[in-house]
């Protein structure tokens, strides 16, 4: 294969996608140079088990790939530390905190940051988690607090609560709508979430809106709209996350919530490419954008994509396909999510475990199972299959109907 | 002739790899990675290597002719 003319590729970002990308471009035949920027010090690790097990233990996640690796057997030029600050796509030169770096092919995995919280760290007493580093300072703080309260009941925050509860804190989990994932995955899945939190023992307060939050002496004190004030030691605030891509600003590479890219993940500069949380996928054969699914293994099925690409001409480019997929533990209850949530949904009873599955227009999409590991990879067979039926699909299963 | 190499301490049976290599993959009833196949040849090496890359716990890697494992 023909690499001559990306005979440098630059990866912004040294997470999974970052790494991923890399390993791809070798596999694709690029010989030329890869350069590694990342604006963390560590390299490449488990960003999921920085909300579960990391959190947990008080200790880093495990490296996805070591330095020998890495720098021996792919080659790869490591610029940890570095943080990208801007791009001139004319002279392709990336602007990094450390100097420029020139390049031919440039794949974007920047990833998603925290939302901050709009009252600030009141001298620490809010944080939120992204890192490693935050998960061993927060476990500091967990541990030995009695009241936490957490802000945001999706997947991080309903993790951060979980742990936090391991941790022997009294947690107040607050949340907007009626229960975790409900905006997105629908009323059903978000009551039954709900469920498994409060049995647990953790206090879900719903359909909630944080009003402000002040200090009082050495607690902070929450306000929510209802008029209740709930008084804690510390505040997580875990209300989304958003792709901080300013540094992009100017560059004429096209920005919505995410860098907009084809299903080839590259962008309106065809040397540019991008992959995981930072993209944003527009569909090329509708109107219609698909919906940004943040996930682990999203960011590595579009690493894979996003750096074959990034080093083969444009005839031979492979496009994401991966069907979407998450994961998270809470209270050591395994919930998984294979495919896309659509409106209807089927509840099914599996041993132990429940499966949300759904359907639109007949047509099996996808599923949500708790504790329910031999369901979901039926579903994900199915899925693969193709034209599976949401009740065909009812009736694979071995459960029963709820 | 190439072959997986599976880190069982880091396999959690998400699965992902089984969709870019169906016929090299599967999960057992348990939801444990099977390798169905001790080695593969150069036309299941593509889909291999796929398969290797969309694990999202890195706990998938083919190592080629020769190459020892670890």
């Amino acid at each position: 294969m023909s690499t001559s003319a990306r005979s440098s590729l630059v990866i912004v970002g040294a997470g999974l996608a970052g790494v991923r990308a890399a390993e791809s471009a070798r596999n694709a035949g690029h010989d030329g140079s890869i350069v590694l920027v990342g604006a963390e010090t560590a390299l490449p690790y488990e960003r999921p088990q920085v909300t579960k097990e990391a959190l947990l233990a008080g200790a880093s996640p495990r490296h996805y790939v070591e330095h020998d690796q890495l720098v021996g057997r792919l080659g790869v030029q490591l610029r940890l530390g570095t943080r990208a600050t801007g791009l001139d796509r004319r002279r392709r030169l990336l602007r990094t905190s450390d100097g420029k770096i020139g390049y031919d092919a440039l794949v974007v995995a920047t990833g998603a940051q925290p939302t901050p919280c709009p009252w600030g760290n009141l001298d620490g007493q809010v944080s939120t988690v992204r890192t490693a580093r935050d998960a061993v300072l927060l476990h500091r703080v967990l541990t030995g607090r009695r009241r936490v309260v957490v802000v945001g009941a999706g997947l991080i925050g309903s993790e951060i609560a979980s742990a936090a509860q391991a941790l022997g804190a009294e947690v107040t989990l607050v949340e907007r709508g009626c229960g975790p994932l409900e905006a997105s995955h629908g009323r059903s899945l978000a009551e039954h979430l709900a469920r498994l939190h409060r049995t647990a023992g953790t206090r879900l307060v719903t359909g909630a809106a944080v009003n402000s939050l002040v200090r009082a002496g050495a607690s902070v004190a929450v306000d929510l709209g209802s008029g209740e004030r709930i008084v804690a030691e510390h505040v997580v605030w875990a209300v989304g996350v958003r792709s901080d891509l300013g540094w992009l600003v100017g560059s004429g590479i096209r920005v919505a919530e995410g860098v907009l890219c084809t299903t080839a993940m590259v962008t309106n500069d065809p040397a540019v490419f991008v992959a995981g949380d930072a993209a944003q996928v527009v569909a090329t054969d509708g109107p219609q954008a698909a919906p940004r699914s943040m996930s682990q293994s999203m960011a590595a099925a579009q690493g894979l994509v996003a750096g074959h690409n990034a080093v083969t001409p444009p005839g031979s480019w492979s496009r994401t396909t991966a069907t979407p997929y998450f994961w998270s533990t809470w209270y050591d209850r395994r919930i998984q999510g294979v495919g896309v949530p659509s409106a209807r949904s089927t509840v099914l009873q599996e041993g132990g475990g429940t499966l949300h599955l759904y359907e639109h227009r007949g047509r099996l999409t996808g599923a949500v199972g708790i504790d329910a590991k031999a369901s979901v990879r039926r579903v994900r067979e199915l899925l693969r299959e193709g034209s599976s039926s949401g009740a065909h699909a009812a009736r694979e299963m071995t459960g029963r109907p709820a | 002739m190439s072959a997986f190499e599976l880190d069982s301490s880091r396999c959690e049976g998400h699965g992902v790899c089984v969709d870019a290599a169906p016929h090299l993959l599967a999960l057992d009833d348990e939801g444990e990675l099977v390798l169905l196949a001790e080695t593969f040849g150069d036309a299941d090496a593509d889909a291999a290597a796929d398969a290797a890359l969309v694990c999202p716990v890195a706990a998938l890697r083919v190592v080629g002719p020769g190459e020892a494992s670890s």
